[in-house]
């Protein structure tokens, strides 16, 4: 069976002056379905840059410079960046990109994606709630506009609107009148989310502004407004952060629950490892903008599983202590991509113990490549080469 | 402490109150009959002092107070009239230059510029001399050319909420931006400031009518107008002025429109300033 999501050499790029940053730099995984896949890394590596720009969400020059992105959904297959060389052209290995074309056209795509197959709930969710809005309000809005998008067509991909088509699908921006039967509907439907998400009490949660809610409360509650648009591919970016540990713990078996019960896909991005190794089958390791390791959880969780990139035992170890991070073991940064060979071995504890590893000199002098250590388990890394050979 | 604040809302209100219930007044046109009998027309029978037929005098052939009460309505009606230029043209233009960059973000930004460059009598005077005087075209340029304050404020609104995460979170839920700019931002968070520019356009017309009637620009002779009372108060020399009995140089028909436009344009100016200033409370600003 083919994978949903098919992320092919990703490439996003920031223009500082005359310099080019890669943010996120050949990305390449995959999502089956009915799989969930973590990507961790520290602060910066990329990981929600990588979501944003694959859902043609990121707004920075010049954004996007390369790659494929493919959703492969139960009624038809929707390719993000057929159209990319449209409007991207190379010079003198600067790109240069037509930002106003692209937006309209990737905002076309998007559009039919956002609210009808894919979710998204971001972190801090008490911020992400309309402070003016009741619950019920933000239900009742996310409700009527999945039924509104559930009777429009979707635009073909790539093609132009025509104007009359334009025109006629324009909804209006307020909430039309609704009947008071489809109202019990919605309020119903409103009722039955909340009771989704595990809130006892709806009908005293949807009277209440979001400020008046707890961090948790207001998490499930956009949990609920994502469950709303009955999405076949969740995206959750760092959903536990700034959660109490047992919010945290709650939280966690929720989504656990959720993701078995409506047998979604998803990806989920956190620093938080017991939850990403709850929730997810897979894990991508990033770091400096790309991937240096992916493979199921349960390898890469594990502690004694041998085959580990040693980026991913560093994070691994800070999440436990805070040894690693204390002793300095990784410091690297983003000028190092420049430099010859891997970045990673002014710090990494392998290239230095092992003096003599006939891998150091390829450490020196070539970018690593993946290897693969296991089924579905790669590596990239010099010291896998030849798969196993250190431990 | 707290009823002596409320007691600063009195006057205000009572004025509001006093100035609705003249444009009532004056559209029902409910007069006593000797209120509109005047004397017939003589060089010397066009000036009347106050009596008790006419608590006001007569002045050009009409009751002071008849013509007070009458150019109530007129006001109003500038105001109405101003007003939905200004929010159409103030609203889009706002909402056009805080788009993403492109054609018609640079269209609006060049427009409010260009509009916030000349002063807006003079562009109403051009377009006077240029396509004849009416009060109406006039009040609705006025509306147009006025409408680049309420397009910066509401660019400002949106640029500020723009990077807000329920912005970023409604976005990657589906909704459409259109939904988005005018429900989330204007509606929930940017009508106060749409209401106190209604309040501030409305005063600001109702004193654009008064200066282009006392230019003779505006309301017609024959018209009731406050700008027109103030015209004709000062036109006639010295046989508009009623030798008042405590003071020889007292010009009713002067004072009468000043006081009613004061006390006008400072309500709705103070009512302005107080969602301004409530907004700015909400924020924790203030
Ligand atoms: S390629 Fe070499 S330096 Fe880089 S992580 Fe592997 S062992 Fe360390």
């Amino acid at each position: 069976m083919k994978p949903l999501l098919e992320v092919e050499n990703l490439t996003v790029a920031i223009q500082r002056q005359n310099q080019l940053l890669y943010p996120a730099y050949r990305v390449q995984f995959e999502v089956e379905v009915g799989e969930f896949v973590g990507i961790v890394g520290e602060s910066g590596s990329g990981k929600t840059v990588t979501i944003l720009s694959l859902l043609g969400l990121e707004n920075f020059y010049p954004g996007v410079i390369g790659g494929q992105v493919r959703f492969r959904f139960r009624d038809g297959e929707v390719s993000i960046l057929d159209r990319l060389d449209d409007f991207v052209r190379f010079q003198n290995g600067m790109p240069h990109k037509n930002v106003i074309g692209w937006r309209r056209s990737i905002h076309r795509i998007s559009r039919n994606l956002l609210g009808r197959k894919v979710a998204i709930i971001l972190q801090d969710s008490q911020k992400t709630l309309n402070p003016f809005l009741k619950i019920h309000q933000h239900l009742r809005e996310m409700i009527l506009h999945n039924v509104e998008t559930a009777r429009q067509p979707q635009n073909p991909p790539g093609r132009p609107l025509s104007l009359m088509s334009f025109v006629r699908r324009q909804q209006p921006a307020f909430d039309t009148p609704v009947s008071p039967v489809a109202l019990d509907a919605v309020q119903e439907e409103a009722i039955r989310l909340l009771r989704r998400v595990q809130f006892r009490e709806p009908m005293r949660v949807m009277n209440a502004y979001p400020h008046e809610l707890s961090g948790g409360m207001c998490q499930r509650i956009s949990i609920a407004l994502a469950l709303a648009t009955r999405p076949e591919f969740l995206v959750l970016d760092e959903p536990t952060t700034g959660l109490d540990v047992t919010l945290q713990a709650s939280l966690t078996d929720l989504l656990f629950e959720i993701r078995q019960r409506e047998s979604m896909s998803g990806i989920v991005i956190s620093h938080d490892l017991p939850f990403i190794s709850r929730i997810t089958d897979r894990v991508v390791v990033m770091f400096s903008g790309e991937i240096w390791e992916i493979g199921p959880v349960k390898e890469i969780m594990h502690p004694e599983f041998p085959w580990k990139h040693p980026y991913t035992r560093f994070l691994l170890q800070s999440a436990t202590s805070h040894q690693g991070a204390r002793n300095g073991v990784f410091v690297p940064r983003l000028e190092q991509r420049k430099r010859k060979g891997c970045i990673l071995r002014a710090e990494c504890p392998l290239y230095r113990q092992v003096k003599k590893a006939a891998f150091r000199k390829k450490c020196d002098t070539r970018w690593p490549e993946f290897f693969q250590v296991y089924p579905r388990h790669h590596i990239r890394c010099w010291a896998f080469e030849n798969e196993g050979s250190v431990k | 402490m707290r009823k002596l604040r409320r007691l600063k809302y009195l006057p205000i209100g009572a004025f509001l109150t006093v100035y609705f219930l003249l444009i009532l007044w004056g559209w029902l046109d409910i007069f006593p009959r000797q209120w509109r009998e005047v004397p017939p027309r003589t060089i010397v029978s066009q000036y009347y002092p106050p009596s008790v037929a006419h608590p006001l005098g007569i002045f050009f052939q009409k009751d002071l107070l008849i013509s007070f009460v009458k150019s109530a309505p007129s006001s109003f009606v500038a105001g109405t009239i101003t007003l939905l230029p200004f929010l159409v043209f103030g609203i889009l233009l706002g909402v056009g230059s805080s788009m993403k960059q492109g054609s018609l973000q640079q269209l609006c930004h060049r427009l409010i510029e260009i509009m916030n460059a000349f002063p807006k009598l003079v562009v109403l005077l051009i377009y006077a001399a240029l396509f004849g005087v009416n009060i109406y075209s006039l009040l609705i340029l006025f509306g147009i050319i006025s409408a680049p304050k309420l397009a910066e404020l509401i660019r400002g609104k949106i640029l500020e909420l723009k990077r807000e995460d329920f912005i970023d979170a409604t976005i990657a839920l589906g909704l459409p931006i259109r939904t988005i700019v005018f429900k989330h931002i204007l509606w929930y968070h940017g009508r106060n400031i749409v209401a106190s520019q209604i309040f501030y356009i409305f005063a600001m017309a109702v004193l654009m009518e008064a200066s282009l009637s006392y230019l003779n620009l505006g309301i017609r002779y024959g018209y009731y107008s406050w700008g027109l009372m103030l015209h004709y108060a000062t036109s006639v020399g010295h046989l508009s002025f009623f030798r008042w009995p405590w003071h020889p140089d007292f010009n009713l028909p002067a004072v009468l429109p000043s006081v009613g436009l004061i006390g006008l344009t400072y309500c709705l100016m103070y009512i302005s300033r107080l969602i301004q200033e409530r907004e700015m409370q909400m924020k924790g600003i203030l």
